[in-house]
């Protein structure tokens, strides 16, 4: 069980009591999102890692083998959902990274990196 | 029971006062009966009420929070007990004096009770854990409540970024109300809400039939509606199809019981029930005029008296759904308006579009015998019932039906296919098949009534 969902517990909603019963709630609250996100362990960190209060970018780039038809299209309106109160922003410190040109954003550090060539960065201020 | 689940239980607690109260200050409701019978329609008219007034509340950037749910719901129902009051409406006292109707439309009814009652237990338990996995959900309805729930607005970047930006808010004003009475935005459980709203549909087509169809006619009609293929898997989908469904078919019921017995107070609901749909879905603005123009063609012999009224219902619609179109446009998003209104389109893709739209309708891995049973039931009526009633219901439906070929034929993005994906005339027809649950009932009634008489 990735750590993230503890930490997601106080700020994205599923405010219940026990990390179990908020893994359960995050689990169940991904639904669509399984078949889009291929490595779900991101929902996971970005809910605990990045602030309710700030915004992030998703950034797409090849689609890799163990994306589905769905990830390259449709991963930024699910994390638009999912994320929520954070919002969207092209020019955000936390950057959603599938696959992404890292030449793009130069100065962007991964704090975490999954599989697929699912990452997420952070810009150093 | 979790607390999520309480403060829903008290949030459409809510709503059923607020909106029994107002049926009460414009019908009156002697007996504490009438009060149960039209708890169902007081329930779909307070969703309704609440959700018309935030929509237009929020269109004038009043911002919404958590004390102010509740808040509107106190004065909601507070206006309404002094209209009542000021009306002079008596306050309802004692039961039904004596149960009406024979031994074996009481046992009737008795098992219809118990057949729906366990069909929504088996409906909770599935609403309860479900997780939201429809596209237009965690596309845009979604979305849109999290935006009112968190920013305590229309948020301009998800209002007009999400998909189906035209799509009206009054639902997901009511899923904010839930997340704050939740006090979280908790999505699964949010299914309930919708469980709710379904059930709250249901008594609401019970209550107001009860006293006009027999038993046998009712209950089987009921149950056939709510246990076909397509409602099994769509019902509690967090999406606005079958609320602007509910509302229109409710809507759609009065207008035919006031087309019988002229009763006036049946208009208010209706006005309520149709600015709900008008703001609930974008065909709800189609479902609203269809009703509208058939009962204004339906009330031809008695125009004199019936027009006016309905004339003011239908103004009270559009002002209601107006501020809305006006939000968005001032927001620079395009009109709903489909990109071919008509005219310019080949005759084939109308051909098509009507054929798929007939095709949809009586599709029984969808909708299982409905359709046919609703045809069945017209000509019955229209040989030995109620003319007027088949052709008004009648009318209707065929409108409906039309008005999904139109949306098919007019909105040239859309593919002629029934792959929900790529067009929604599906779920567009859940309005007809729900439209079965009442028109059946009513139509073979009058039959045996006429035949009786």
């Amino acid at each position: 069980m990735p750590t993230s969902p503890r930490r997601a517990n106080s700020d994205n909603g599923f405010d219940r009591t026990t990390s179990a019963r908020t893994f359960f709630c995050i689990t169940f609250g991904i639904g669509g999102g399984n078949s889009v996100i291929p490595d779900q362990d991101v929902l996971f960190e970005a809910l605990g890692r990045i602030p309710a209060d700030e915004t992030f970018a998703v950034a797409v780039g090849e689609p890799q083998q163990g994306w589905t038809d769905l990830t390259a299209t449709y991963a930024e309106t699910f994390l638009r959902y999912f994320l929520l109160p954070r919002r969207v922003d092209p020019e955000a410190r936390w950057i959603i990274c599938f696959a992404c040109d890292r030449q793009a954003i130069p100065g962007a550090r991964a704090v975490w990196e999954g599989e697929d060539g699912i990452a997420i960065r952070r810009r150093q201020p | 029971m979790s607390p999520g689940v309480g403060a829903l239980v008290a949030l459409n607690l809510g709503y059923a006062v607020m909106g029994t109260v107002f049926v009460w200050a414009v019908r009156g409701m002697p007996r504490w009966s009438d009060v149960a019978r039209l708890c169902g329609l007081g329930y779909l008219v307070g969703v309704a009420a609440f959700g018309v007034v935030w929509t237009e509340l929020l269109v004038l950037g009043v911002p919404f929070g958590a004390w102010q749910v509740p808040a509107t719901l106190v004065v909601g129902t507070a206006l309404s007990a002094a209209a009542g009051a000021w009306r002079g409406m008596p306050l309802p006292r004692g039961m039904s004096s004596s149960p009406s109707g024979t031994t074996t439309s009481l046992l009737v009814t008795a098992v219809g009770v118990a057949l729906v009652g366990l069909l929504f237990e088996a409906f909770f338990r599935s609403a309860r854990l479900q997780s939201v996995q429809a596209f237009d959900a965690w596309a845009f309805w979604i979305p849109k409540a999290k935006a009112i729930y968190f920013f305590g607005g229309f948020d301009e970047q998800i209002f007009t970024v999400s998909a189906g930006p035209t799509y009206p808010p009054l639902l997901p004003i009511l899923d904010a109300s839930a997340f704050h009475a939740m006090g979280s935005a908790d999505v699964v459980t949010l299914h309930l809400q919708f469980w709710f709203l379904v059930l709250g549909g249901t008594v609401a087509v019970a209550g107001c039939l009860a006293r006009h169809v027999p038993a046998w006619a009712l209950w089987p009609s009921l149950l056939l509606v709510l246990t076909v293929p397509r409602f099994g898997e769509e019902l509690m989908a967090p999406q606005a199809d079958v609320l602007v469904d509910l509302l229109f078919v409710v809507g759609v019921l009065l207008l035919a019981l006031w087309l019988e017995d002229g009763r006036g107070w049946r208009l208010c609901p209706v006005t309520l029930l149709l600015a709900g749909a008008a703001l609930t879905k974008r065909e709800g603005l189609l479902f609203a005029g269809v009703a509208l123009v058939v009962a204004f063609v339906a009330a031809w012999p008695e125009r004199r008296r019936a027009w006016p009224p309905l004339a003011a219902v239908t103004a009270l619609v559009i002002v209601a759904a107006v501020p809305w179109r006006l939000w968005y446009r001032s927001h620079g998003i395009g009109g709903e308006a489909p990109s071919d209104v008509g005219g310019s389109g080949s005759a084939d893709r109308a051909w098509d579009a009507l054929r798929l739209s007939v095709d949809v309708l009586f599709d029984s891995s969808l909708w299982s015998v409905l359709p046919f049973a609703l045809v069945l039931a017209l000509a019955i009526a229209f040989a030995w019932g109620s003319r007027r009633q088949a052709a008004f219901l009648g009318a209707v439906t065929a409108l409906v039906l039309l008005g999904g070929a139109w949306v098919t034929y007019s909105y040239t993005d859309l593919a002629v296919t029934a792959d929900e994906a790529l067009n929604p005339i599906v779920r567009y027809t859940g309005a007809i098949a729900l439209l079965v649950a009442v028109a059946m009932p009513l139509l073979l009634s009058s039959a045996t009534q006429e035949r009786s008489s």
